[in-house]
């Protein structure tokens, strides 16, 4: 017993300068305004606390994948909308996507032959403490030199 | 790209079909699951052997020399890094003599064994050289196809 999935990504990258399409399964073609790019996503976690989900977008060291790391500013201001579909067997994609997903960029890192794009999702849960409170002088007095605190 | 292949007519040819990249996922129950990645195959591979060419003078219409596929490997394509197009001569015997290069779009050559999936050859190892007599050599040279954007 068999069972075969075709997927699809689709991503939609917004620099500071302009919008970059790219999708990884129809290769050497143009699908729907995608051009095809060799790239893979890896890395989307949730949880229960419903903290950031965090994805890396691997691309091989290429012209465009530097190009998009250079016009997003070290990929910090860069937004993705990651798009999953399904594909037939006959090439088609489904009419709509399985997920569509908004991020915004993180920053990224190389390697001698690969280049990873990181994202984090937009909107991070709201937690027990919100809102985050800081030591200042103003509600502790003078603030220690080091870390070690008395908390009396 | 590099420059073609040298215009020779391998001895002996094999041709082995490239396939679709996919992953597979065993679960424990057996149920197998795949997964495709893209929509061409790709790692076709070609494997050539030229028996009995000369070093540096060609013997034979066609054979060319060990010096013309040593110098292809090493200046043209700079070992296996740079792909290149296959002429028509590799493919001796497959094709009719009668058609031109471009007629050959329409041909089954050409979508098949020469550039299926608008592949470029590369060199999957460097060519081996064996000395049979002097100024004689057998070549066997290894070639993957594979995609490139």
């Amino acid at each position: 017993m068999t069972n075969e999935i075709r997927l699809a990504h689709f991503i939609q990258i917004t620099t500071t300068k302009n919008t970059y399409n790219y999708q990884n399964y129809f290769v050497q073609q143009n699908k729907n305004g995608y051009d095809f790019a060799p790239f893979q996503v890896q890395g989307t976690v949730a949880n229960l606390n419903g903290d950031n989900s965090q994805i890396t977008l691997l691309f091989p060291t290429t012209d465009y994948a530097l190009s998009l790391v250079e016009l997003g500013d070290g990929n910090r201001k860069s937004q993705l909308m990651l798009s999953t579909y399904t594909v037939t067997s006959a090439g088609n994609l489904s009419s709509d996507p399985i997920s569509t997903e908004l991020y915004i960029g993180l920053g990224a890192s190389f390697s001698e032959d690969t280049i990873e794009l990181r994202f984090n999702t937009a909107v991070d849960s709201v937690a027990a403490n919100f809102p985050a409170r800081r030591f200042n002088e103003d509600n502790v007095g003078y603030l220690p030199l080091d870390s070690a605190l008395s908390l009396r | 790209m590099a420059a073609n292949f040298p215009d020779m007519k391998p001895t002996t040819r094999s041709f082995t079909m490239g396939d679709y990249p996919s992953k597979t996922y065993t679960s424990l129950s057996g149920v197998i699951f795949k997964r495709a990645f893209g929509n061409k195959a790709t790692n076709y591979r070609l494997d050539l052997t030229f028996k009995n060419i000369g070093d540096t003078v060609q013997v034979r219409t066609y054979s060319g020399t060990v010096k013309d596929i040593v110098d292809h490997f090493r200046t043209v394509t700079n070992g296996t890094f740079e792909s290149f197009k296959l002429p028509l001569a590799v493919f001796a015997g497959l094709y009719s003599d009668a058609l031109t290069d471009s007629e050959r779009k329409d041909d089954n050559l050409n979508p098949t064994i020469r550039e299926p999936d608008s592949i470029s050859w590369r060199y999957a190892e460097p060519p081996r050289v064996q000395s049979v007599q002097s100024g004689i050599s057998t070549v066997t040279v290894k070639l993957v196809g594979e995609l490139s954007v």
